[in-house]
Formats: C-alpha cells, sequence, structure tokens
C-alpha cells in the first residue's frame, strides 16, 4: 500500500521538475499533466478498499470501493484536459509568431 | 546551478508530503471517519436516485452541480478556441489512404455510434455515462475527418451546427436542472421529490439522470469534436 | 421567494442561450445582455438585505445537509456578490460599445465569468469552491489573450502555467482534506476539521497559500499579474484587477478560517506571514509602479500593492483588521474598476499606451481625465476619499495590535503612490501645443466609469453605511462555529467576545 502513494509523491514532484526546469512549451505542458495524472492516481488509491468491487450495485456486495473519489476523479480529469487544449492551441499561436518553442527565446514582456 | 536548488526544493516538498501521507493513511481513527458518508451513499445511494452505479448517482445527483460546472468548463474552452483560432481555411490531410481503410471506417461508424448511445443510455447502469459517451461521438468524426480530409464535410456549416447542437445540450442541462424548481423543489432536484424513479436496474429509471445524460453527452460530443477541428486546422 | 440559485443560474443560462440570442434576434442582443445583467444586481441586493440579518442555506436537490452540494451565504458573500454584480454590470454597458470585435464570444465568455466569480463567492462546498475557481482561472486566462496578438498569447499563456500549477496544488490540498475528514462542506469542516493531524494543517496551509496566492498576486508569485492585466482589453482588465484577484483573496480567507480556528493560525505564526507578506507585496507593488512607462502597467502593479493594504488587514487577526480589509477590498475595486475603464478610453483616444504620449490629453477628453484624477487621488487615499476611510482602519487596527513596520509602510506606500498618481496627473493637465490627432470615440464609453464613480464617491460622507453591512462579516471569520450554525439554522450568532 505505501508502494503506491511513493509512487503518486515521485510522480507529482517529477512533473513540478519538469515544470520548473524545463524551457520547452510542450514539455512544460507535459509535466503539468504529470502533475494532474498523479493527483487522479492519488485519488483513485483513496478508495481502494483491498477486495472491493466496483460501485456498481446490481446484487448484494460486501466490500464496494469507495464512489466519491471516483466522481472527483472524473471532474479533475475534465479540467485537467480542457486546460490541455487550451495549452496547446496557445502553444500553437506562441509558435507561429514567434517559430521557436523555447520560453527563454519568447521573453517580449518582461518582469 | 537554478535546476540543483529546485531539485533540492522538490525533494524537500516530497519528503514532507510522504512524511505527511504514511501518517495520514495508517491511522486508523481517520479512515472511521472517511467511511461515513460513503458509507451513506453506498447504502442508501440506490434508494434515493434509482441509479445502480454509484459513480453516476454521486456525479449526477448528489454532486450534479459539480457536473454543470464541468460542462460548463467544456463548454468555455469551445468558445475559448473558436475565438482564439484562425479562422482561414487549411488543408489537413490529402493523404490518400488505401481502400481498405475508407471502407472499413464507413463501416466501423455506425458501431461506434451505437456503442456512444448505448454507453450514454446505460449511464445510471453500467460503467459509462455523458461524458464517456460523448467522448465516443466525437471520436467518430475525427476518424471521418482523418481519413476522408475536408473533402467531405461542408466546414463551417457543419461547425455551426455543432455549436448549436453544444449550446443546446447545456441548456438543457439547466433546464432539467430548473425542473426541480418548478415542482415545488430545489434545483437539480431528483430523487428527493415527487418524480417517479422507477425500478432501480430498469433503462427506465432514476428519474433526471439519463436525461442529463443524454445532454452532457452530446456537449461533451459536439464538444470535443469543434476542439478537434480547430485545432487541426491550426496547423 | 427568490432563491440564491437564481444569481447563478441567470448568467449561466444569458451565457449558454446568447448563441441562440445572437442567430435569432442579433437587434435584440443589447438589450438582453444589459437587462440581465441589471437583473443579477438586483437579485444580488435582495440577496444581500436578506443574508445581513439571518445567513442562508440552499441545498441543490434537496439533499440533507452534506450529501449534496450546499450554496452558504453569510454577509461577507452576500458583499461580494453585491460588489461582483455591480461592477459586472457597469462593464457590461461599458464593453458595449468598446468591445467591437468578435461579440458573441466576448459576452459568453463573460457571462460565465460572471458565474464562476459568483458561485465562487456563493459556495458552501470544496470541491465546488474548486470548480468555480477553474471556471473563473480558465475564462481569464482565456481573455487575456482576447487581442490575438503576440503579446498577448505570450502573457496568457504564463498565466496559465503559474495558474495551472497553483490549481493542482489547491486541488491537492483539498484530496488531503477530503482524505482526513470525510467531508467537503465547507460548514461542517468546521466541526471535523478537529480531525486533521497538525502537521498536516501546517502542509495544506502552506498548498493553499501558494495555491491562492500565486492567483492574487502574493509577491513573489505576482510575476504573471502586470503582464496578463495590461495587454487583455481594458474593459476586462478592469474586472481582473478590481474583482477576480478579490474572488481568489476571498475563497483563501474563507477556507482558512474554516479549516483553522484563529488560535492554530497564530500558533502557526500565519498571521506574520500575512502581515509581511502584506509589506513586501505593497512596497514592491509601489516601488515597481513607480518605475513604469505603460499606464495600463502602472495600474496593474498598483492592484498588486493595494492587496499588500489589504492582507495586513487580515494579518491583524481581529475584527478591526478584517473590517478595514474588507472595507479596502469595496474600495479598490470600485476604484480601480474605474480607473482602468478611464485609462482604456484614454488609450483608444491617443492610440498609445505610454504615459508620455498622453501628455495634455486633459484638453480633449476632460471628463475622462477628471474621472481618472479623482480616482486616482481616491486609491491614494487623500482624504475625504473612500480609500481614506479603509487605511485610516487598517493603520489604526495595526497600532492597536501593535505592529508597528507595517502600520509606517502604508504612510510610505501612500506616499509613494500620491508621487507617482500626480506625475501622471500633471502629465494630463500640461498644455501642450500639438493636438493629438483626433480620434472621435462614443460618448457612451465614459457612461459607465461615471456612473461607478457617482454611485460611489458620496458613500464617503456616510461611511457608517457600508460599514453596517462590513461589520457583520469578521463574525462568521473569526468564529467559525457561527458559520457551521448557519446549517442549523439558528437565530442567535456568537458575538466576537462571548
Amino acid at each position: 500500500m505505501e508502494s503506491i502513494y511513493l509512487v503518486v509523491i515521485i510522480l507529482f514532484c517529477l512533473g513540478l521538475y519538469t515544470t520548473l526546469t524545463n524551457t520547452n512549451l510542450i514539455k512544460i505542458i507535459i509535466g503539468i499533466n504529470i502533475m494532474d495524472s498523479s493527483l487522479v492516481l492519488l485519488l483513485v488509491v483513496l478508495g481502494y478498499k483491498p477486495e472491493g468491487t466496483a460501485p456498481i450495485i446490481d446484487q448484494q456486495y460486501s466490500i464496494i470501493v469507495d464512489p466519491i473519489p471516483q466522481a472527483l476523479a472524473l471532474t479533475a480529469i475534465v479540467i485537467g484536459a480542457s486546460i490541455t487544449a487550451l495549452m496547446l492551441l496557445l502553444t500553437i499561436k506562441l509558435h507561429r509568431n514567434y517559430n521557436t518553442l523555447d520560453i527563454s527565446e519568447i521573453r517580449r514582456l518582461k518582469g | 546551478m537554478r535546476k540543483i536548488y529546485i531539485l533540492i526544493l522538490i525533494l524537500g516538498l516530497g519528503i514532507l508530503l510522504f512524511i505527511n501521507f504514511s501518517d495520514l493513511f495508517e491511522d486508523s481513527n481517520l479512515a472511521n471517519n472517511k467511511y461515513q458518508l460513503s458509507q451513506h451513499y453506498i447504502e442508501n445511494g440506490v434508494k434515493d436516485t434509482g441509479a445502480i452505479n454509484l459513480v453516476t448517482a454521486i456525479l449526477f445527483d448528489y454532486r450534479g452541480f459539480d457536473t454543470l460546472g464541468e460542462a460548463t468548463v467544456i463548454f468555455i474552452v469551445v468558445s475559448a478556441i473558436s475565438l482564439l483560432a484562425t479562422k482561414e481555411r487549411v488543408f489537413v490531410s490529402d493523404t490518400n489512404f488505401s481502400q481498405i481503410v475508407y471502407q472499413n471506417i464507413s463501416f466501423i461508424i455506425p458501431f461506434l455510434y451505437i456503442l456512444a448511445f448505448y454507453l450514454i443510455a446505460y449511464g445510471h447502469l453500467s460503467p459509462g455515462g455523458g461524458f464517456a459517451g460523448g467522448v465516443v461521438i466525437a471520436t467518430t468524426f475525427i476518424l471521418l475527418k482523418i481519413t476522408f480530409g475536408i473533402r467531405y464535410v461542408k466546414e463551417e456549416e457543419a461547425l455551426g451546427k455543432k455549436s448549436l447542437l453544444e449550446s443546446l445540450g447545456a441548456i438543457s442541462f439547466v433546464l432539467t436542472g430548473l425542473l426541480g424548481i418548478l415542482l415545488g423543489y430545489n434545483f437539480l432536484a431528483n430523487g428527493q421529490t415527487s418524480l417517479y424513479l422507477g425500478i432501480a436496474g430498469q433503462l427506465v429509471s432514476a428519474g433526471i439522470i439519463p436525461i442529463l445524460n443524454l445532454a452532457t453527452g452530446i456537449k461533451v460530443g459536439s464538444g470535443l469534436a469543434i476542439i478537434f477541428h480547430r485545432l487541426v486546422r491550426e496547423e | 421567494m427568490i432563491d440564491i440559485i437564481w444569481l447563478i443560474i441567470v448568467p449561466l443560462l444569458a451565457g449558454f442561450s446568447l448563441f441562440f440570442i445572437d442567430l435569432y434576434l442579433p437587434k435584440l442582443k443589447g438589450i438582453f445582455i444589459l437587462s440581465n445583467g441589471l437583473l443579477i444586481f438586483l437579485l444580488s441586493i435582495s440577496l444581500l438585505i436578506k443574508v445581513i440579518d439571518h445567513p442562508l442555506i440552499y441545498n441543490l436537490g434537496n439533499w440533507k445537509q452534506g450529501l449534496g452540494i450546499s450554496l452558504i451565504v453569510d454577509p461577507l458573500g452576500g458583499l461580494l456578490a453585491v460588489l461582483i454584480t455591480f461592477i459586472s454590470f457597469i462593464i457590461l454597458s461599458y464593453s458595449l460599445s468598446y468591445i467591437q470585435i468578435n461579440q458573441l464570444k466576448y459576452y459568453t465568455l463573460l457571462f460565465l465569468l460572471i458565474t464562476g466569480m459568483l458561485g465562487m463567492v456563493l459556495t458552501g462546498d470544496l470541491f465546488n469552491l474548486y470548480v468555480f475557481f477553474e471556471i473563473t482561472s480558465i475564462i481569464s486566462y482565456v481573455l487575456v489573450a482576447f487581442n490575438k496578438k503576440d503579446i498577448a498569447f505570450e502573457a496568457s499563456f504564463k498565466y496559465m502555467i503559474i495558474g495551472s500549477i497553483s490549481g493542482i496544488l489547491i486541488l491537492l490540498a483539498i484530496i488531503l482534506i477530503y482524505q482526513s475528514t470525510g467531508t467537503l462542506n465547507l460548514a461542517q469542516l468546521v466541526i471535523t476539521a478537529k480531525n486533521i493531524p497538525l502537521k498536516l494543517k501546517q502542509v495544506i496551509a502552506v498548498l493553499l497559500l501558494i495555491g491562492f496566492g500565486s492567483k492574487f498576486a502574493l509577491v513573489p508569485l505576482h510575476t504573471w499579474l502586470p503582464d496578463a492585466h495590461s495587454t487583455a482589453p481594458s474593459s476586462i482588465s478592469a474586472l481582473l484587477s478590481g474583482v477576480v484577484i478579490k474572488v481568489f483573496l476571498y475563497a483563501l480567507l474563507r477556507v482558512l478560517f474554516v479549516i483553522f480556528r484563529v488560535e492554530e493560525l497564530l500558533a502557526l505564526k500565519l498571521n506574520l506571514v500575512f502581515l509581511y507578506g502584506g509589506v513586501i507585496t505593497l512596497l514592491t507593488g509601489h516601488l515597481l509602479a513607480y518605475r513604469q512607462n505603460n499606464l495600463k502597467r502602472l495600474l496593474a502593479y498598483s492592484s498588486i500593492a493595494q492587496i499588500g493594504y489589504i492582507l495586513i488587514g487580515i494579518g491583524v487577526f481581529n475584527a478591526a483588521g478584517l473590517e478595514g480589509a474588507i472595507y479596502h477590498i469595496i474600495n479598490h475595486a470600485v476604484v480601480k474598476g474605474v480607473l482602468f475603464m478611464t485609462a482604456g478610453i484614454l488609450i483608444l483616444k491617443a492610440k498609445k499606451k505610454d504615459i508620455a504620449d498622453l501628455k495634455g490629453i486633459a484638453y480633449q477628453l476632460p471628463l475622462s481625465s477628471f474621472i481618472f484624477t479623482i480616482s486616482a487621488l481616491n486609491i491614494v487615499g487623500l482624504p475625504p476619499f473612500n480609500s481614506f476611510i479603509s487605511k485610516w482602519i487598517l493603520t489604526t487596527a495595526a497600532l492597536k495590535a501593535g505592529f508597528i513596520i507595517p502600520a509606517i509602510s502604508i504612510l510610505i506606500g501612500s506616499l509613494i503612490s500620491l508621487s507617482y498618481y500626480l506625475k501622471i496627473i500633471i502629465l494630463f493637465y500640461t498644455k501642450v501645443t500639438e493636438k493629438i490627432n483626433i480620434i472621435s470615440i462614443p460618448y457612451q464609453l465614459q457612461l459607465g466609469p461615471l456612473l461607478l464613480s457617482l454611485s460611489y464617491l458620496p458613500l464617503a460622507f456616510f461611511p457608517d453605511f457600508l460599514l453596517l453591512f462590513i461589520k457583520k462579516a469578521p463574525l462568521f471569520l473569526l468564529k467559525p462555529i457561527n458559520y457551521h450554525n448557519i446549517l442549523l439554522g439558528g437565530e442567535k450568532w456568537l458575538g466576537l467576545f462571548g
């Protein structure tokens, strides 16, 4: 059980590291998506019970996994996918305007 | 140098999270606490909502308002992408596939539609629901687009129709919710009201949940199709 | 009986159905937009009047408390709802003559932005708060890029990267809260939050602070704000700078005060984080604003500085400080709205964005320049204007609580802001020989800011009127058990000293 949380944390930190250190726009987006996926994984793990069945009650089951985190995970997935679509659109736009994907070369605005 | 600082920072964060996680998930006292709400859903969910798929019951009934928010998020992204994407016509795929591909895609499309509407209609009985079904609907549009290119689709007209469908889906979600107010209860009311829930497990049951599923399915399907069409033209 | 839910349904339906109005009744579009704006404004006023004495709860889908999602409105929520709808109404009317292209998408997104903000203010559910938080954020990213210039795309992308990381951090915090308490209802969390171990609470506090902090531009997480707020269309800048960042601040306040008791916050030294974070934010914002050449960038940096004042008020952690902070939230929202709208008019007229190019503009646009001058003096905090009252409350509250440095820095900040605003005002009223080439602008543009100033400025002479509403708010923040009691529909609220 412990090892799954370790996986979640490693994924989360990996995503954060990718986002903060890379200069490539696409890689930044990938980093954010990794972070998002790690949280979805965390949500799914939270609801898990050993030997539990899926929360569809078509007969009497004794152990059923927690349905709330699954519903929350669905919401998180939809929102994450939406933001990704938007970020990819902006990446295409930036690439067309600046002819590069390197964020250090796209710096017309300054602090 | 900057990378090393960030690495140290993130390692610190990871260790901090790990310590807290291992505390949190071993504490049995917390576990009892946690299961109260979900236990209620598991025990009374079917009786309350008439849907035997509890995830759907939570998504479209207990927390239907969240789902309305999600649908709004997709609506926003579709509007945003049609706002920001360029309107000019760009040829995407001029590749000629072999006859096998064309025939196969034409063959598979009707079945994909059946699958999609099965997923939507049986959302309250089996895994699936509006979001999954909508994605399958969008897949059919995407497949058509990729194989037949833009030669067979009148672009702007088709997009206009899809936006119409999308707005219709969103509005019908809200209107279905308003039904509750009309009957003298609260917004998105279903199980707690005088609405007839039917016998759990049958196709026509669970009150407004199938209607909401259908609205979401239409919305998500047309929305994702619009997103794909707009993005593919940006290349 | 008009329920809370209409406040969310009306703008949501307006946003969804605008497509049909545009398709079938294009002539009625303007009237439709304005009447919807007015309708939600009136709805929010009726809500505030009801809520001020007796906070309300609305259970969606008739579920018992805690099973489904509830909307919970206390005086602070009602007050912010009125603020949001009022400024949105003015901005809708201003946009009718300001935005000429892509009107359909613009108003669709604007109505949904209003929905998102109202949802954040009215909701009583933690995860629902996150959904509305993302709605508000996503629309902000999009509207920043509305001009479709490459600079706008760049600012939007920067905002989006920082915003989505902060969203993920907040989601992590919400998951941790859910895992350790098993509840998502904010009012029930007041009770169940006692189960969260203290160590975990610290992590949650840090996650929330970074997550929401990067949204309301807590220095050093502010780098996106000047870009985003200066490249957006002026009407959007007014809304983003005036209201949106305040709503994110409200969300942080609400969640923090629900999860922590005040003693815990003091034990964690979070008050010092707020106080000195506020001081740093204030001074950084003012000093950077002093160096700007671009008018809208200067206003954006000034917004960062004003957030600093509000944070100092929160950091005092007593009723007086919170009252000052809420008063300043209202003042800054209205005044910065007016400033951005008039700046938009001036820039539209001169076709140039730099302050130096706007020399002598006051002789071409006397009314707009006059409104700009008055509002600038107002935000600096000169008597007898509104901001003077809120800054006075903030300073006395900080002094009484024994925080000398924040109190002094409020004074220093006001002096710096006086210097750079005076520089602009003097430049506006300098006579120039060659005229700025005359571009005629519709006179309706000036109606919005004029109406907003005319309705707000007189309130400076009746400070008790606003304080009447504001004084009720700390009761539900500092004594969260009151917030919990809304669930039970109790009539009596525990006093702050009881």
